[in-house]
């Protein structure tokens, strides 16, 4: 997002607020949770939609998108060579996209299967 | 380079820096937040492997509490707290607060006391409950 600094930074305190919440609520949800089957936490994930799965959904997608613009800041600060640097940026973008896609295709089919 | 640097002065980095408490917390929420972009990867692994099947989760889980996984879990959760605590230290400064070198240098042992403080007692949480 170069030459777009006002909007970057807006979508970076932006994010960051909406992550305080939900990663308190995530950590504290782990203490119960992070040593379940996978019957038991299938069955949370999939029992409580409005409490769970789309608090989970909200923390993978507004974190993978915090991330990718937290890391772009980085790889322009530190990444000098614009070959390199397009290709970490474009790099960081297919992953951040991918493993938010995978995480939303993941919580929705908990919800469906079990 | 190497001629450019004898004749023209470059500007500081990282070594040439007296280290205080402020540079640490000022690069740690860069690094710490590189690191949870991994976790996060992990936590879709985790998830991704209860939709796949019963053998996908037992193997994630078994590498996710074996020793290995457990520290790195645990340096999940500090770098987690510490981000997150810094991250409000940010938004103070937003706010127009803090800037004073006794309250950045005070906030930023606070940010690294208390990461480490919920970081020990979320563990220790954890296997008082024998969550893991």
């Amino acid at each position: 997002m170069a030459k777009h600094g006002t909007a970057h930074f807006i979508a970076q305190r932006i994010t960051a607020l909406a992550l305080v919440p939900l990663a308190i609520w995530f950590v504290f949800a782990l203490l119960s949770h992070g040593g379940d089957t996978r019957a038991d936490l299938m069955e949370w994930i999939a029992g409580h939609p409005w409490s769970v799965a789309i608090p989970l959904a909200m923390l993978v997608l507004v974190g993978f998108y915090h991330m990718r613009i937290g890391l772009e800041v980085i790889i322009d600060d530190y990444i000098h060579k614009p070959d390199l640097r397009g290709m970490l940026h474009f790099l960081n973008t297919f992953v951040a996209l991918v493993a938010g896609a995978i995480a939303l295709w993941s919580i929705i089919a908990i919800t469906l299967i079990a | 380079m190497s001629d450019q640097s004898a004749s023209t002065p470059l500007s500081p980095h990282l070594q040439i820096w007296r280290w205080t408490v402020t540079l640490f917390c000022s690069i740690t929420h860069r690094v710490t937040g590189m690191a949870l972009y991994a976790g996060t990867i992990l936590l879709t692994i985790w998830l991704a492997s209860a939709a796949t099947g019963e053998a996908a989760f037992a193997t994630v889980q078994a590498i996710y509490t074996s020793p290995f996984g457990l520290i790195v879990l645990f340096g999940y959760t500090w770098a987690l707290f510490f981000h997150l605590l810094n991250g409000i230290r940010h938004f103070v400064w937003d706010a127009g607060y803090g800037f004073s070198i006794p309250a950045s240098r005070g906030s930023a042992w606070g940010v690294v006391g208390g990461s480490l403080a919920l970081t020990i007692a979320v563990w220790a949480a954890v296997f008082m409950t024998g969550g893991n």
